[in-house]
């Protein structure tokens, strides 16, 4: 898996973290069981705090997406991942203010959902 | 006069490969890195760092000659080689005028880097593969298989010697010549039997923490080529390991060979000796090679902008020598002047080995002086 980070962005690490892993799940880059680095190393991988490398381990762990176990680490959750329902909410809640953003820009409801198909098109991966 | 003239050779040995490392330093630091201040190629051939450049040869050039010519003038004119102030103060004045010269360049480096605006930023973007970390982390658990035989081996001195102990005689040998014949004996005492060998155990733990974290320093990955890049980058890691490794093996017979030879009072075979005196340097060249190789690989390719990592950034260096940054986990990473890795003194770990480090140092300059 390559993860891409910008030390510049608006973003912090720790959120920019959290999607490179969301997507390279998605992508099949990392498949169910696979391991992801510890925390420390990727830490002193990347050059950053341990906590930031934590938090987004836990909130990724919190969501579904990844096991925490004590002797083989943070591993990728089986696929696909049961969502709990309060986070089902938050994904609408989102999908509605993107939604949102897009109309008030014009973008055409046809054009968003082509997007939408050419991006889950490289999500085919079997689960 | 066969020890003046060995002790002069030594000397000027010394001196020599001191100035030849410390004014090439630069040739071996890494990329846009110019005398501690990051600074990136292109900026290096403008005729303001040719010059600063230029008068830094000059004045290392300048100290090795003065220092030199004026310490085998005094070593030959006071004809008391057994005095080791003789050597030991002329070196320290050497290092500490060479530091200055390397300062005087980090300073006008750094007001040079200061006097152009339109300087664009330095990227901020990094990428990081995890088959890479993953890769790094197996080897690392294969050098720490591979260390525990040095390991043994010196614990296993330490307690052969603690056994031994009362059967030695009251006088034990400390030092034997160029010849291998004892020279020097000390009174047995459990610190001037046991010092050594715990002092073994300590440079082996040393030198495979400075393996280990090997493993552990970052390297930028080409963007451009992530696969090429990634086999050179661990080629270039095995390879340094490597030489670490055979450096600590034949270090660490030598020891042996001196302790065992201290046990039984007896003097030292040269022949012996002399193999064991090339395995280091053997570890070395290893070392270096991997290290040219890698170099040359790297600039051979087109230039594409470089990932960035936190010690890009000028703020965390004090001096251009002393990394510290507290937010960075990574206890070692590259240096900015010259060839090797560097302690995060921001880092406690960092902090903590500095001052082991210079510990181990100052106490193997000045307990020849309490021991004697």
């Amino acid at each position: 898996m390559l993860i891409e980070l910008d030390f510049n962005s608006q973003k912090p690490i720790y959120e920019q973290l959290y999607e490179q892993i969301i997507l390279s799940i998605a992508k099949g880059t990392l498949t169910s069981g696979d391991s992801l680095p510890a925390v420390r190393t990727l830490a002193e991988e990347i050059g950053i705090n341990l906590h930031t490398v934590n938090k987004t381990y836990n909130i990724l762990k919190d969501e579904g997406y990844l096991l925490i176990d004590r002797r083989k680490g943070a591993l990728v959750s089986k696929l696909p991942i049961t969502p709990k329902t309060e986070y089902h909410d938050h994904f609408l809640d989102e999908l509605q203010l993107l939604t949102a953003k897009s109309h008030l820009m014009g973008m055409k409801e046809d054009d968003f959902i082509a997007a939408c198909k050419n991006y889950f098109n490289h999500y085919k991966g079997e689960l | 006069m066969n020890e003046m003239f060995l002790i002069n050779m030594i000397l000027l040995f010394t001196f020599t490969m001191l100035y030849l490392g410390f004014s090439f330093s630069q040739e071996l630091s890494k990329d846009n890195t110019f005398y501690g201040i990051y600074l990136e190629e292109k900026y290096k051939q403008h005729p303001n760092a040719k010059k600063i450049k230029k008068a830094f040869h000059m004045r290392s050039l300048i100290v090795f000659l003065m220092t030199s010519i004026l310490t085998l003038f005094l070593l030959n004119i006071t004809k008391s080689p057994e005095n080791p102030l003789i050597i030991l103060v002329p070196l320290v004045i050497q290092i500490v005028l060479y530091f200055c010269v390397y300062l005087e360049a980090y300073r006008k480096v750094r007001s040079f880097k200061a006097s152009f605006t339109e300087t664009k930023p330095m990227s901020s973007k990094t990428i990081i593969d995890t088959d890479f970390i993953s890769a790094k982390t197996r080897l690392k658990k294969i050098y720490i298989y591979l260390y525990s035989i040095p390991m043994l081996i010196a614990l296993g001195l330490m307690a052969y010697t603690f056994y031994k102990y009362p059967e030695l005689p009251n006088k034990i040998p400390v030092h034997w010549n160029h010849l291998g014949e004892i020279d020097a004996w000390a009174p047995k005492t459990y610190m001037s039997v046991l010092f050594p060998t715990i002092m073994q155990v300590f440079l082996v733990l040393l030198l495979a923490f400075a393996t280990l974290s090997v493993f552990t320093s970052r390297i930028k990955l080409d963007a451009s080529d992530i696969e090429a890049s990634k086999t050179s980058a661990l080629n270039y890691l095995k390879g340094i390991a490597l030489g670490l490794y055979f450096m600590t093996l034949s270090i660490i017979s030598i020891f042996a060979i001196i302790t065992l030879a201290g046990l039984k009072g007896i003097n030292l075979s040269t022949s012996l000796l002399w193999v064991t005196l090339f395995g280091p340097l053997f570890g070395i060249l290893i070392i270096f090679y991997s290290f040219i190789k890698y170099g040359y690989k790297k600039k051979s390719k087109e230039e594409s902008p470089a990932p960035f990592t936190p010690e890009d950034e000028d703020q965390y260096w004090i001096l251009g020598f002393l990394y510290n940054n507290p937010n960075d986990p990574a206890v070692m990473v590259q240096k900015r002047y010259g060839l090797g890795w560097t302690l995060n003194i921001g880092n406690t770990i960092g902090k903590l080995l500095l001052i082991i480090l210079l510990v181990f140092i100052l106490s193997s300059l000045f307990l020849p002086f309490f021991l004697r």
